[in-house]
C-alpha cells in the first residue's frame, strides 16, 4: 500500500497573508512526485480539530486584524489539542504569526499581554520597528549544513528558552529578534520560522527536513527519491548571491 | 508698511525659486533622458515647505487613489474632461508620490504660482494621500477599490485603510466617489460624514471565477464572517454580514445588467442616478467595468453631462502598460501592468477568455516599486493556466526574480519544459517574437519602465514621460 501524509492546514482562511499556501503546494507535490500520497485538510474556526487524523500541521501568518478573530477558537478550543499535538511529536510548521501562537504569549509594544498556545517555551515583545528585507540563515540535515533564504517581515522579537533550539543562526538579516542571532525554532518535530509566506520553493532541502520528519514519525523511516532541484536550488543562490553582494557593498 | 512689503516679497520669492527649480531640473533630467518625476517635486520643497499650498489654489482638484485601477481610471475622467472640454492637466507617469503631485503641480503653473487649468485630476498613492490632503483640498476622492498590495510597503490591508482615512479627514469639504461592492471601501464612507457617491456592479461577472484568497472575509465592523449575493471579483460583490447588518449600499451609478463580455470590452446597461443606458466599455475584463464606473461617478460628482460620461466610457483607448496593445515586427504584442494578486487574477480570467494560441511573458522585478518581497506570487492563482495550457504556445520568464517567477509556475503544476527564463530583456523578447503569434507581457512596475524604455531604443517606440 502506497505511504501516505496528511497535511492540515489550521485557519487557512484567516491566517492567509503572503502567499503561505506556497508551502503546502510545495510539500505536496514534493511527496507525489516520489508516489507517496498527500491530502490536504483545511480546518478553520468553529471546526472540529481530530489532531490523530494528520501528520504535519501548517499554521500561516496573519494580519492583527485577523488574528484577534481567531484567537476565542484558537485558546479555548484548540488549544489543549495543538498541545498535545505538538508533545505526540507531530510534524509542524508554523510561519510568522502561526510561529508566534505557539509561544507562551506575546506582549504588544503598547504593553498589552496577549496569552497563546504555550506549546513551545518562547516569548514575543512586539516592537514599534519592524523587521522587514531578505535574510539568510543556516540549518542542518543529516548530510550537514545548508543556508535558507526566505523574506522577513515581522515587528514581534521572539526569545527562545535555553533549552530549545532555533531553527537555524542567522547569516544576514534579523532572524527571532535582530540581536541573539536565532532564527525560528526546532522542537520536538515543530519547524518554526520567519521565513513568510512561500519558505520551501527555493530551500527544498528544508522541506525534505520536513517530510523526512513527519515520515520517520509515522513509519519508522524514510526514503525520498533525489528529485531534479536544479531550479530550485539556482533561485536558492542567486538570492544568496545578491545579498552578499548587497553585504560587500 | 515696508515690513510688510519684505514678507510678502519673501513669500513670494521663495514660491518663484521653488517653482521655476522645480522646472528647470526637471527639464534637465528630461534634456539627459532620464523621465525623472519626484526629484524636481523634492527640489522644489526645499525652498518652500508648503510650495503645494500655493500652487493648488484656485484649483479643482480630483483625487484618485486605491489599490488597483488609478491610472487607467484617471485616463477616463481624462477622457470625459476633454468631451465636456474642460482644461485640466493630469501626473501622467505615475507620479503618485507626495514629490511628484507637486512636479506636475509645478510644471502646469506660471512662475508666480498661477494655474492656467481649472482643474487637476490627480492620482494619489494611498500612503500619500494625507501628505497630499494637507496642502490640497479636493473637490472629488475616488477610492477605486482595496486590495492586500506591497504589504513591505503598507504593512496591514487594515493600515492601508487608516492611510486613507487620515487622508480624508484632513481634506475639507471633498466629496468622496466610493466602490460600493468594497466592504473596506464603504467602510471608509461610514466613518466620514462626507458626502458619498457611491458606484458598483448589480450581478456576478464571471461563470467561472479565480480562484484567489479573499481580503476581506471577515466584517470590518463585527468581525463576522460576510456572506455574499454574488461576487464580481476578489473580495468585491453583494455582501452582508447577518450578525451586523452591514450590508452593501445601493450605489448610485451602476451596472444594472452586463449584456455581454468578451476579450476586448463589455456591453453593460449603466444607470446614472435616475437615468438608464446602454453602452460598451471598451476594455476587457470586470475590473475595467469598475474603472469605467468609478470614472463615471467623478464626472457625475463634477456635474458633467451624461452624454459626456458615455462618451468618456465608449471611445476610450488604454495606454502606458494597461492593457495596452502595439505592433512590434507585425506581432500583436500586449503590455499588462500586474502589480498584486487581485490584478494578476483579473489578467488571468482575461487571458482565460482568449480564443487564439499565444505566448505568454511574465516579468518579475523586486524593486520597491515592484514590492522587494515577491511572496505576492503564490497568491496568484496560476493553477488556472492549467485549464488552457494548449492556448499557451511558450512562456518566457524575465526579470530579477524570474527564477521565483519559474518556480511559482513549477509548483503550480504546470510543464517546466514549456517554460524559458531569459533575464536579458532585448533577447527575451526577440524569442517572445520569433514564434510570429500574438504576446501577452506581464511585467510589475520597473519591469514595464525598463521594458519600456527597451521598446524606446530598440523599436523607436514614444517614450514614457512624453
Amino acid at each position: 500500500m502506497n505511504r501516505q501524509i496528511k497535511i492540515c492546514h489550521l485557519y487557512p482562511d484567516i491566517l492567509n497573508l503572503y502567499g503561505d499556501i506556497g508551502n503546502i503546494i510545495t510539500l505536496k507535490k514534493r511527496l507525489l512526485l516520489r508516489g507517496i500520497d498527500c491530502t490536504v485538510q483545511n480546518i478553520s474556526v468553529k471546526e472540529s480539530l481530530y489532531v490523530e487524523d494528520y501528520d504535519i500541521f501548517f499554521i500561516g501568518g496573519g494580519q492583527d486584524f485577523e488574528q484577534e478573530i481567531l484567537l476565542e477558537d484558537l485558546l479555548v478550543i484548540k488549544k489543549p489539542l495543538i498541545k498535545k499535538a505538538v508533545e505526540e511529536n507531530k510534524t509542524f510548521l508554523a510561519i510568522c504569526g502561526g510561529y508566534q501562537l505557539l509561544g507562551n504569549h506575546y506582549k504588544t509594544w503598547d504593553g498589552v499581554n496577549l496569552e497563546f498556545v504555550g506549546a513551545i517555551d518562547i516569548n514575543t515583545i512586539g516592537d514599534k520597528k519592524r523587521m522587514i528585507g531578505d535574510y539568510i540563515f543556516r540549518c542542518e540535515d543529516e548530510k550537514g549544513l545548508f543556508d535558507v533564504v526566505a523574506f522577513e517581515n515581522h515587528s514581534g522579537k521572539t526569545y527562545i528558552s535555553d533549552n530549545i533550539k532555533p531553527l537555524g543562526t542567522v547569516i544576514y538579516g534579523n532572524g527571532n529578534n535582530g540581536i541573539d542571532r536565532t532564527e525560528g525554532v526546532r522542537y520536538k518535530n515543530v519547524f518554526a520560522s520567519y521565513g513568510h509566506g512561500p519558505l520551501l520553493p527555493k530551500n527544498p532541502r528544508l522541506a525534505d527536513l520536513i517530510l523526512k520528519t513527519s515520515l520517520k514519525q509515522k513509519y519508522g523511516d524514510w526514503d525520498l527519491i533525489e528529485l531534479d532541484d536544479s531550479l530550485e536550488t539556482k533561485a536558492n543562490n542567486i538570492m544568496i548571491e545578491k545579498i552578499k553582494y548587497r553585504i560587500k557593498k | 508698511m515696508n515690513m510688510r512689503t519684505d514678507i510678502i516679497l519673501s513669500m513670494k520669492l521663495n514660491v518663484f525659486l521653488s517653482i521655476l527649480s522645480c522646472k528647470i531640473s526637471c527639464n534637465l533630467l528630461r534634456a539627459i533622458k532620464k523621465g525623472g518625476t519626484a526629484l524636481p517635486g523634492k527640489i522644489a520643497l526645499f525652498f518652500c515647505k508648503d510650495i503645494l499650498k500655493h500652487v493648488a489654489k484656485n484649483i479643482k482638484v480630483i483625487l484618485v487613489t486605491g489599490t488597483n485601477g488609478k491610472t487607467t481610471t484617471c485616463r477616463i475622467i481624462e477622457n470625459g474632461f476633454k468631451q465636456a472640454r474642460l482644461n485640466y492637466f493630469s501626473n501622467k507617469s505615475g507620479a503618485n508620490l507626495l514629490n511628484g503631485v507637486i512636479t506636475s503641480f509645478c510644471l502646469a503653473s506660471s512662475l508666480t504660482g498661477k494655474n492656467r487649468n481649472d482643474y487637476a485630476i490627480i492620482e494619489c498613492d494611498e500612503a500619500a494621500l494625507s501628505q497630499v490632503t494637507e496642502y490640497v483640498n479636493p473637490s472629488v476622492i475616488l477610492i477605486t477599490n482595496i486590495f492586500r498590495d506591497q504589504l513591505d510597503r503598507y504593512g496591514e490591508i487594515t493600515n492601508t485603510l487608516n492611510l486613507i482615512i487620515k487622508g480624508i479627514n484632513k481634506s475639507e469639504s471633498a466629496c468622496l466617489c466610493i466602490n460600493a461592492d468594497c466592504s473596506l471601501c464603504t467602510h471608509i464612507s461610514d466613518l466620514s460624514s462626507k458626502k458619498a457617491l457611491l458606484f458598483g456592479i448589480d450581478q456576478k461577472i464571471y461563470d467561472n471565477l479565480t480562484k484567489e484568497p479573499k481580503d476581506a472575509l471577515y466584517c470590518i465592523k463585527c468581525r463576522h464572517p460576510y456572506t455574499y449575493d454574488y461576487i464580481t471579483y476578489a473580495h468585491l460583490g453583494g455582501f452582508n454580514c447577518l450578525n451586523c447588518g452591514y450590508r452593501r449600499h445601493n450605489p448610485d451609478i451602476h451596472v444594472i445588467e452586463l449584456i455581454n463580455t468578451d476579450q476586448k470590452g463589455s456591453e453593460i446597461l449603466l444607470k446614472i442616478v435616475n437615468s438608464q443606458y446602454r453602452v460598451r466599455v471598451n476594455l476587457p475584463g470586470a475590473h475595467n467595468i469598475y474603472n469605467a464606473l468609478a470614472a463615471a461617478c467623478v464626472l457625475h460628482a463634477m456635474k458633467i453631462d451624461d452624454l459626456h460620461i458615455l462618451n468618456a466610457i465608449s471611445t476610450f483607448e488604454s495606454g502606458f502598460g494597461r492593457m495596452e496593445q502595439i505592433i512590434i515586427e507585425d506581432v500583436q504584442t500586449n503590455i499588462i501592468l500586474v502589480k498584486n494578486p487581485a490584478g494578476f487574477n483579473q489578467i488571468l480570467n482575461y487571458l482565460s477568455m482568449i480564443d487564439n494560441n499565444f505566448i505568454l511573458v511574465i516579468m518579475l522585478n523586486d524593486q520597491s516599486a515592484d514590492g522587494t518581497d515577491v511572496s505576492w506570487i503564490y497568491d496568484v492563482s496560476f493553477e488556472k493556466l492549467l485549464d488552457i495550457q494548449d492556448k499557451i504556445a511558450h512562456t518566457y520568464i524575465g526579470g530579477s526574480r524570474a527564477y521565483d517567477m519559474a518556480l511559482r509556475l513549477k509548483y503550480g503544476g504546470l510543464d517546466i519544459n514549456n517554460i524559458t527564463i531569459e533575464q536579458d530583456d532585448i533577447k527575451l523578447l526577440k524569442k517572445a517574437l520569433a514564434h510570429n503569434i500574438p504576446v501577452f507581457i506581464t511585467p510589475t512596475y520597473t519591469a514595464m519602465f525598463n521594458l519600456r524604455n527597451m521598446l524606446a531604443r530598440q523599436y523607436s517606440l514614444k517614450e514614457f514621460y512624453e
